[in-house]
């Protein structure tokens, strides 16, 4: 293996890259799950974020359209599946594995009818680097950090917001209040079904922008059916064992980015690892976190629960 | 009796519990109802396809069932998604969500191939059974992994069983392109097996195998286990609560960890089936997601071995009846996965509507 600072920031830089999709799904889901909704049908999400951005992107040409329409097909999405689980109390657990399986098979069908196969993207660097100037010249983590897309960007500063927001603000303090005991806050006039609802769709934005990068920033305009191979569920982890901390949720995804890279990139440096193992790397080391942390408990009390008014 | 959808989970307050557990009443009505809207709106789909609703319907039903080589393609079919079904459900009626049968289907797989390319030919007809018995192993020491997590750690089962379903589908992987991939061959598959290590086919000029049987078998043994044996009592007591369980002196942890290793040992039957019944080999994408189908499958059958009979038949009968609608009037088999998710998104929106309108 060879070490130079060369290949390290190259490295480092692909790693920060590719962990754009999953940065944005979980900050997506740590407000759903701290509402407290457990929301498997993530990875469905994602996957229709990622077919809607190219939709969009075919249709316009304009890159920042096709992110922005991968966003709206992840709300669009998430409403629907808000409508089962906050509204309608559906079982979470068993109504994201049933939407994940249609997911899958409806963005097939779509792709199949609707995209071009042969559609030549226009140029995509505007929307995949954005260099700030002087930063990214720094040795090593200059062009790891300062020479990412805005999007990138954009989601370190989501992570900032939505770690102060749940903090100080009054909306975050309803959040919280929400997952910890729902029966309390609707005793203190929130409307829990509303609240669940706006988080949920939330959570459709995030994981559609997050889709929409996958198929956008990180391979070229391009769709490929189940192309999310499991990041929505390893973000449903990554939320929960950074504990429901925005910060942490960074640092997780950046360290799952490094698998991600290493498949491109570990040939070049000398890495004989295989493949699959790579792919592997983040689900065995999200178990292994996962059963470090123990029985410990600080998240939302009430997650996964469907609310029902009127008990003692 | 039947179960609900939202069996007893370990963790939710009896409350809850309690409200989800009135459901019971007229399940399989609104099973019904959710099949048929799901096949309404996927006649919809078909529509807005450009494909008349009544062609599409007759060539499924043909596809599905219209000859003796249709009737043995949907038997294959079901059999992968009973096994995974038949597992989901003894682990959930202990109150173990286990969402891993993908994962276990995956360890049952290598489990089968193994012994099924490596061991001598000369032992003949033993290897059949060495190969199944091997893939129970590999399924059952998958499955015991997360009620070990569970009990020792409290890690959520729920989260466990979701990662070791995509380590799983990894590691198989790894295998067939790398330390299972024969030397000079470029495909991502194993060695083909031992002639006697293959199920027997059971119709000739069908695909139809020994594995459909073993599955119905395993469904009926299951019924037995679950109604007509002391374990069976309590793994159901254990499951509708666990805190009276408790109070009544049942090892708690043993139904569970004795459920996960039946639960891990079924679906790694159905690994173990589809090498040596359907594939002959281990091949990367075996399994088209049958984990998250047969949980599908065992929730729309009511969390009831007979149950879990019908909708995996109905789910292969899909598979055959989408794979003719591609041949004949070209439309993309994704349509399987679209009529085999919505029923359950139907079933559970239902059955939530019901828990909200239950407490008013």
């Amino acid at each position: 293996m060879s070490f130079d600072p060369i290949t390290i920031s190259l490295l480092l830089a692909a790693a920060v890259r590719l962990s754009a999709p999953m940065l944005l799904a979980s900050l997506g889901e740590l407000i759903s799950e701290r509402a407290g909704v457990l929301n498997i049908g993530l990875e469905g999400l994602m996957l229709f974020g990622a077919f809607g951005s190219v939709l969009g992107l075919q249709e316009s040409n304009v890159p920042m359209i096709g992110l922005l329409s991968g966003a709206l097909w992840g709300l669009g999405a998430a409403a629907i599946l808000a409508l089962a689980v906050a509204l309608l109390r559906a079982d979470q657990i068993v109504i994201g594995i049933g939407f994940n399986i249609l997911a899958l098979g409806a963005t097939s069908l779509l792709r199949q009818e609707v995209l071009n196969p042969s559609y030549n993207a226009p140029s995509l660097r505007a929307i995949s680097i954005y260099r700030i100037p002087v930063l990214d010249h720094w040795p090593i983590i200059g062009r790891a950090f300062f020479m990412q897309s805005p999007v990138f960007y954009g989601a370190v500063l989501l992570a900032v917001v939505l770690g102060l927001m749940l903090k100080y603000t009054r909306l975050g303090l309803i959040i919280r209040a929400v997952g910890e005991g729902a029966g309390a806050a609707d005793a203190a006039g929130v409307s829990v079904t509303a609240l669940r609802f706006g988080a949920m769709a939330f959570t459709g934005l995030c994981a559609g922008l997050g889709g929409g990068y996958l198929t956008i920033v990180a391979s070229g305009g391009v769709f490929v059916d189940n192309m999310t191979g499991g990041r929505g569920y390893l973000a449903v982890a990554v939320v929960i064992f950074s504990r429901w901390r925005p910060l942490w949720i960074l640092a997780a995804s950046i360290l799952f980015g490094c698998a991600d890279a290493l498949q491109y990139q570990g040939q070049a440096i000398g890495l004989s690892i295989p493949p699959p193992l790579l792919l592997m790397s983040p689900f065995v080391l999200a178990l292994v976190a996962w059963v470090l942390m123990g029985k410990g408990k600080t998240g939302p009390g009430e997650i996964g629960l469907p609310f029902l008014r009127g008990q003692k | 009796m039947t179960a609900t959808i939202t069996e007893t989970k370990t963790g939710w307050p009896d409350r809850i519990n309690e409200a989800a557990r009135k459901l019971t009443q007229g399940y399989a009505l609104v099973v019904i109802i959710a099949f048929a809207a799901s096949l309404a709106v996927g006649l919809l789909i078909l529509a807005a396809l450009g494909v008349s609703p009544w062609q599409a319907l007759s060539v499924m039903i043909n596809g599905a069932f219209g000859s003796r080589m249709a009737i043995g393609d949907t038997l294959v079919f079901m059999t992968p998604r009973l096994m995974t079904a038949l597992a989901a459900l003894i682990a959930i009626r202990c109150g173990f969500y286990n969402l891993g049968a993908e994962g276990q289907l995956q360890l049952g797989a290598v489990g089968a191939v193994l012994p099924a390319t490596m061991l001598p030919h000369s032992l003949g007809l033993l290897l059949l059974p060495i190969s199944l018995i091997s893939g129970a192993i590999f399924g059952a020491l998958w499955g015991l992994i997360p009620a070990v997590l569970k009990l020792w750690r409290g890690a959520n089962e729920i989260i466990v069983t979701l990662m070791m379903n995509f380590i799983g589908i990894y590691f198989v992987k790894y295998l067939v392109e790398g330390p299972l991939q024969p030397a000079g061959s470029n495909f991502n598959m194993s060695a083909k097996i031992a002639n006697a290590a293959q199920l027997p086919l059971l119709l000739p000029g069908t695909r139809l195998h020994l594995g459909a049987v073993i599955a119905v078998v395993t469904a009926a043994l299951l019924w037995f286990l679950l109604y007509h044996s002391t374990f069976g009592i309590r793994l159901r007591a254990a499951g509708l609560s666990p805190r009276a369980a408790r109070l009544q002196g049942m090892p708690l942890s043993r139904l569970i960890l004795s459920s996960m290793l039946i639960s891990g040992a079924i679906a790694g039957v159905g690994g173990a089936i589809e090498v040596l019944g359907v594939q002959y080999r281990l091949i990367e994408g075996f399994s088209s997601d049958f984990g998250f189908d047969g949980l599908a499958v065992a929730l729309l059958g009511g969390l009831e071995p007979l149950g879990a009979v019908i909708v995996a038949l109905y789910f292969g009968a899909i598979n055959s009846g989408t794979i003719a609608l591609q041949s004949v009037l070209s439309i993309p088999s994704a349509m399987a996965m679209i009529m085999s998710g919505l029923p359950i998104l139907f079933l559970a929106t239902i059955q939530g509507f019901r828990l909200v309108k239950g407490r008013k």
